[in-house]
């Protein structure tokens, strides 16, 4: 599990805060991780991986920071960034220079993987596409074995059809012990994927929770005309999209897209209440 | 949701252990291959070549010459060799995430640098050193002369060479892990002012001892028809003095210490 506790980060002392009084617990599962450009999410990923310490607060991995430093500590995370550049001249060639580090690294897994990318892991790493040396790294990371991993912007490159090989890969890959968190912009491409998501605006966390707490409480319908009871809409051509409250019966799947383009305008205060709210108040426990 | 991430948390501590493991600095070796291995190949190259060029029968001066080459572009090489982790492989968040502590990554640059490289550069040449005495077929005057200077200097220059060595490469290295941009230039750049400030040290102790002992011919011994005399009569003399060699040796032994804890420290905060 991880927790996030009121930690702000700056790159430089007395420069804008890069993150501000971010607190979460994030439990296993699939986890999105979203906000505009510039809004801190790579530094969160960076704090979670260990490779940066927050000014104030603390990034704990089950009860232990993430910064350690110790190798059983740094060991439980991997994180794989956008345009990451690996050493070795092929991803096999990279495998054999870094997985020894990681003990839980299934090489069946990798294997298995890289062919279901179309790949043998032999192809040499300069020469590939942008896309192949994605396909290739993930391959690679999901095989780790890692409790946690980080993934930024993994589907940036993939074409259509390796986005629904990765997604299917997160699925045999990723078990239920295991978090993984997903940094990316085009939250559409691995829709109903997620079991919880962050939401970054401006350095701050405005979101943290699981898809069901928000389900319960948030209902994600589609019309032809505007509901007069929506918290948040967005008309589309032919449609409206909108977010009202859920009522008792009523479970939707939660789109994770218009959730975020709601929770990055100014009903987001509304929202955030909604959100708040106890399920089911008649159950709540007698105030004295 | 139900969070049970205990049984995955527990694998993980059962095969990583966080005591010192030379299983992890062996793995280092095996990450960082592609730069030791590269490295170590063109230094024997560089190395058998020289080990070469001492045992062929050439006319003196081309021997002097080489020998007099050889033994400038060896340290050079050795004290540059810090310079290639200035090359970027690959993005420099992967080497910080390489879960290994601090004193397992340390342990591999010193181990690399000061047992695996030495072998590698001055094995072959110094037996060529050895051969070329036992090869009369090879051997001119002069250079009988430069390896019997070279050989039977006092130890007590030959241990502050060494020292001055490791002081070299340690702040080679420092300054490489160090920057951000422009490792391998920054590394030469210190290697090269480091070399200028000891050689400077070792010109000053040079002149106040001619200007002490002066250039008449035949004082002390000095011959002015020898061109070794100079030299043997200074190595000698700055051997025997008891307090330049104090202070250089302690000099350089605080700069060996201060230059590992700071490589340990940049280490240590690259992680982070």
């Amino acid at each position: 599990m991880i927790e996030l506790r009121d930690i702000e980060f700056s790159y430089r002392k007395q420069g804008a805060p890069a993150l501000t009084a971010v607190s979460a617990v994030i439990g296993p599962g699939v986890h999105l991780l979203a906000g505009e450009n510039g809004a801190g999410k790579t530094t969160l990923l960076h704090l979670i991986a260990g490779v940066a310490r927050p000014q104030a607060g603390e990034v704990m991995i089950d009860g232990t920071p993430a910064a350690g430093c110790k190798p059983r500590d740094m060991g439980r995370t991997f994180l794989l960034e956008e345009g990451m550049q690996l050493p070795g001249k092929t991803i096999r060639g990279f495998s054999r220079l870094h997985s020894g580090f990681y003990p839980n690294f299934s090489a069946e897994a990798f294997t298995s993987n890289l062919a279901a990318f179309g790949l043998s892991g032999e192809e040499p790493m300069k020469s590939q596409s942008l896309g192949n040396r994605k396909k290739a790294q993930l391959a690679y990371a999901l095989a780790l074995g890692v409790e946690v991993l980080l993934l930024d912007e993994p589907t940036n490159a993939l074409d259509i059809e390796s986005k629904a090989i990765f997604r299917k890969l997160i699925a045999s890959n990723i078990n239920e012990e295991q978090t993984l968190i997903i940094s990316t912009h085009t939250v559409q491409e691995l829709e109903n994927m997620f079991d919880g998501g962050m939401i970054l605006s401006r350095s701050r966390l405005v979101f943290a929770g699981t898809e069901e707490a928000v389900a319960t409480r948030l209902a994600f319908k589609v019309s032809r005309a505007p509901l007069p009871d929506a918290l948040y809409s967005e008309i589309q051509p032919g449609r409206v999209l909108s977010i009202c409250l859920a009522d008792d019966m009523e479970e939707t799947r939660v789109d994770w897209r218009l959730f975020y383009s709601a929770m990055h305008s100014p009903k987001r205060s509304e929202i955030a209440q909604a959100l708040m709210k106890p399920r089911h108040p008649d159950t709540m426990l007698p105030q004295d | 949701m139900v969070i049970n991430d205990t049984n995955i948390e527990n694998r993980h501590a059962e095969k990583v252990r966080n005591g010192f493991s030379w299983h992890r600095v062996g793995l280092l070796y095996r990450y960082y291959g592609t730069i030791v291995n590269k490295q170590t190949l063109i230094y024997f190259i560089i190395s058998a070549l020289c080990a070469v060029l001492t045992l062929l029968p050439l006319p003196e001066v081309i021997q002097v010459s080489f020998f007099t080459l050889i033994w400038t572009v060896l340290p050079l090489i050795y004290t540059l060799a810090p310079c290639a982790f200035g090359q970027q492989t690959s993005s420099p968040i992967v080497e910080r995430l390489i879960p290994a502590r601090t004193s397992e990554k340390l342990t591999f640059f010193i181990s690399y640098l000061f047992i695996v490289l030495p072998l590698v550069v001055y094995a072959l040449p110094l037996m060529a050193m050895w051969l070329y005495n036992q090869i009369p077929s090879v051997q001119t005057p002069e250079m009988l002369t430069l390896l019997d200077l070279k050989a039977n200097s006092p130890a007590v220059l030959r241990i502050f060479n060494i020292i001055d060595s490791a002081a070299t490469v340690l702040l080679c290295l420092l300054v490489v892990e160090n920057s951000r941009r422009n490792k391998i230039f920054k590394g030469i750049i210190a290697v090269i002012a480091f070399n200028f400030i000891i050689g400077m040290l070792g010109a000053i102790r040079g002149f106040v001892f001619v200007f002490q002992e002066g250039f008449k011919a035949g004082k002390y011994g000095i011959d002015p028809e020898d061109p070794h005399s100079l030299t043997k009569k200074m190595i000698e003399e700055i051997a025997c003095t008891p307090g330049y060699m104090a202070f250089m040796y302690i000099f350089l032994i605080a700069i060996v210490a201060i230059m590992i804890w700071q490589i340990y420290i940049t280490l240590k905060r690259k992680n982070l």
